[in-house]
């Protein structure tokens, strides 16, 4: 990025800007990942698969459906594979330990990796923003690109409509109930597995938002899966296994040291989360928002 | 229980070795591909060591392999001695895995133990592609200098054949011996019992760190191989998705067993180097066979052989007598 004549404090806006839409990514990846550990004890290492999907998948849809309706129908899908995933694949291992489960995913990595090679092709894609999207405003030298506010407010409004899913319905009474003892839960009368699905499907379902998001701004290319899908641990570590707040916390500021330090240290685009990882492990190892005990 | 010393299952390694090359030029590959395929055989019996042995899945190994190839590397410009620059390589490896170890062993087990060697492992790809003045960056390594080892030349396959079957031979032995110690038996009841062993008065963290720091040591013994035998390091062994590669192959082979992984290497790196040429999708092939035997074999090949011999026998499973180096799988508790 080259310092223009705007000066130094409009470029660290522009890397703080960028910070927090990297960061809402993160944010959708992270807190995916973290609903389905937190209730199903599991980590989804084809989390980042499904997140490349939703990616393809919107660029697929939305020739025919427009913009919009084809990154809701991407996530969708991509949220209905994982809850299929879940049942045919996943459950059988809730009896063992939950490292078969993350080698299993892995296993599947490998096959959506080649499957979207074999359908979109090795190259990378270009994924044109929608024109009522496109372009950004100004007002007194600070630059907001359009689409970019629009990722920003939508994850917003996405992590604010999965806290009430979580905090105000009986599916997240259920959820939340099943964290501490699904055992108990189900001696209820509740249906746990169902539970276990759907909290699949919904984690999936942010994974291929995020995919789906992205494609615009990043554009697509068939290594997205096995480049993010560290940035996605790593947030997950930062923030605390299994926390909700500790996905937001983490991913935003994972996004916005990654992207603002560029500014004094170049290489801290690539170093910087795995520092901050590093540094958290030595003096707080649950990450920032776990709780005691818990994946320890 | 005394048994003669030809049965010894060190003494049937040695003579697999030595018939091994013949097998895979027999069955159309070359000695270069025997040679790789016991630098895998190495690799997954460290990552074994670790894995199977204390219960920790490790997803960052490949950054040991890594620091052994780029050791042996740099070394052979220096020391035209292979086996110096071998045992530097896992000298080094086990040098960078003990603060490592320290920082990580004790604040983690299960997944997050995974999750976190896999983004230190990922670190320490992102620091070597800066490193360019040392490790060549995102070219890699290159210029690695392989010459006589007393009268022998290396450069000739079939005595890089030898030379990796001995390193082979001698990394899967000091293995065995570890495994067999007191102390590993101490390390098998870590991994199968990790809540009661501390109320035996083992300091289990000590236990797995050094685990870890042993298994690193061969991971990077390794890779220093790999580096004579490609005369090139790529940036992208310390990635996760070398590791990766590593824990398929353990896995397929048998992660509770102690040959297992290095059949499964054996096994795993024959059907890539067929399918290969078949297809440029083959790591779907691999990982659709890997999810399989997640799925519905979890002991791999081992688990397998093991259950088609209690068939042969003909007795119920429960009255078979436990194969000393295959051990059952157990399903870890706590």
């Amino acid at each position: 990025m080259v310092l223009g004549a705007t000066g130094g404090i409009h470029q660290l806006f522009d890397l703080f800007l960028n910070g927090v839409i990297l960061g809402a990514i993160y944010v959708l990846l992270a807190l995916g990942l973290n609903v389905i550990l937190g209730l199903i004890g599991v980590i989804n290492f084809a989390h980042a698969a499904f997140y490349m999907l939703g990616a393809y998948l919107a660029l697929s849809f939305t020739p025919h459906i427009g913009f919009l309706p084809a990154v809701a129908a991407a996530a969708v899908v991509v949220g209905l594979l994982g809850m299929a995933m879940e049942v045919s694949l996943i459950r059988p291992l809730y009896r063992r330990i939950p490292e078969h489960a993350l080698l299993l995913t892995f296993g599947l990595t490998l096959v959506a990796e080649q499957a979207v090679r074999w359908h979109w092709g090795d190259y990378a894609k270009n994924f044109d923003p929608p024109s009522f999207l496109a372009g950004g405003f100004s007002p007194g030298g600070f630059t907001f690109p359009t689409y970019r506010l629009f990722v920003v407010g939508a994850t917003a409004v996405v992590v604010a409509a999965v806290w009430l899913l979580l905090n105000r319905t009986s599916l997240g009474l259920v959820i939340r109930a099943g964290v501490l003892d699904a055992e108990m839960v189900g001696a209820l009368g509740i249906n746990v597995p169902l539970a276990f699905t759907l909290t699949f499907g919904l984690g999936s379902l942010l994974a291929g938002l995020g995919g789906a998001m992205v494609g615009p701004m990043a554009g697509l290319n068939p290594d997205m899966a096995t480049s993010i899908i560290i940035l996605a641990f790593v947030v997950v570590v930062i923030g605390g296994l299994g926390s909700f707040w500790g996905s937001i916390v983490g991913g935003l500021l994972v996004g916005i040291f990654r992207s603002v330090l560029v500014y004094w240290w170049s290489p801290a685009t690539e170093l910087v989360p795995f520092l901050l990882m590093a540094g958290l492990l030595l003096v707080r190892p649950r990450g920032l928002f776990g709780v005691e005990g818990v994946f320890e | 229980m005394k048994r003669p010393l030809y049965k010894h299952p060190l003494v049937l390694f040695g003579i697999a070795l030595y018939v091994f090359p013949y097998l895979v030029v027999a069955l159309g590959k070359s000695t270069f591909n025997a040679s790789e395929f016991l630098v895998w055989a190495i690799f997954a019996t460290g990552l074994n060591l670790l894995w199977g042995h204390t219960g920790d899945l490790s997803f960052g190994h490949g950054m040991f392999f890594g620091w052994g190839a780029y050791t042996a590397g740099l070394m052979s410009r220096h020391v035209a001695f292979v086996p110096v620059d071998l045992v530097a390589a896992a000298v080094v490896a086990m040098a960078v895995a003990w603060p490592l170890a320290k920082i990580i062993v004790r604040r983690a087990t299960g997944i997050y133990f995974a999750m976190i060697t896999l983004a230190v492992g990922e670190m320490f790809f992102f620091i070597a592609i800066r490193l360019t003045s040392i490790t060549g960056g995102e070219n890699g390594l290159g210029d690695i200098r392989l010459g006589k080892l007393f009268w022998i030349d290396l450069t000739s396959r079939v005595n890089f054949y030898y030379l990796s079957a001995w390193v082979a031979f001698i990394a899967i032995a000091c293995a065995w011996f570890i495994t067999h110690s007191p102390y590993g038996r101490v390390c098998r009841a870590i991994q199968q019992n990790r809540a009661r062993v501390p109320f035996l008065g083992f300091d289990t963290v000590r236990y797995r760190e050094r685990a870890f720091v042993m298994s690193a040591g061969i991971c990077g013994l390794a890779g220093g191989l790999a580096a004579f035998l490609f005369r090139h390091v790529a940036a992208d062994t310390l990635r996760w998705t070398n590791t990766g590669e590593a824990v398929l192959i353990t896995m397929l082979g048998g992660v509770q067993s102690f040959f297992g992984p290095a059949a499964g290497a054996a096994v795993v790196k024959f059907l890539e180097s067929t399918l290969i040429p078949k297809t440029k999708y083959w790591p779907a092939v691999i990982g659709a066979i890997f999810a399989a035997f997640v799925l519905l074999a979890p002991g791999g090949l081992a688990g397998l052989a093991q259950r088609a011999r209690a068939l042969l026998r003909r007795r119920p499973e429960a009255e078979a007598p436990p194969a000393p180096p295959v051990a059952p799988a157990v399903e870890r508790t706590g």
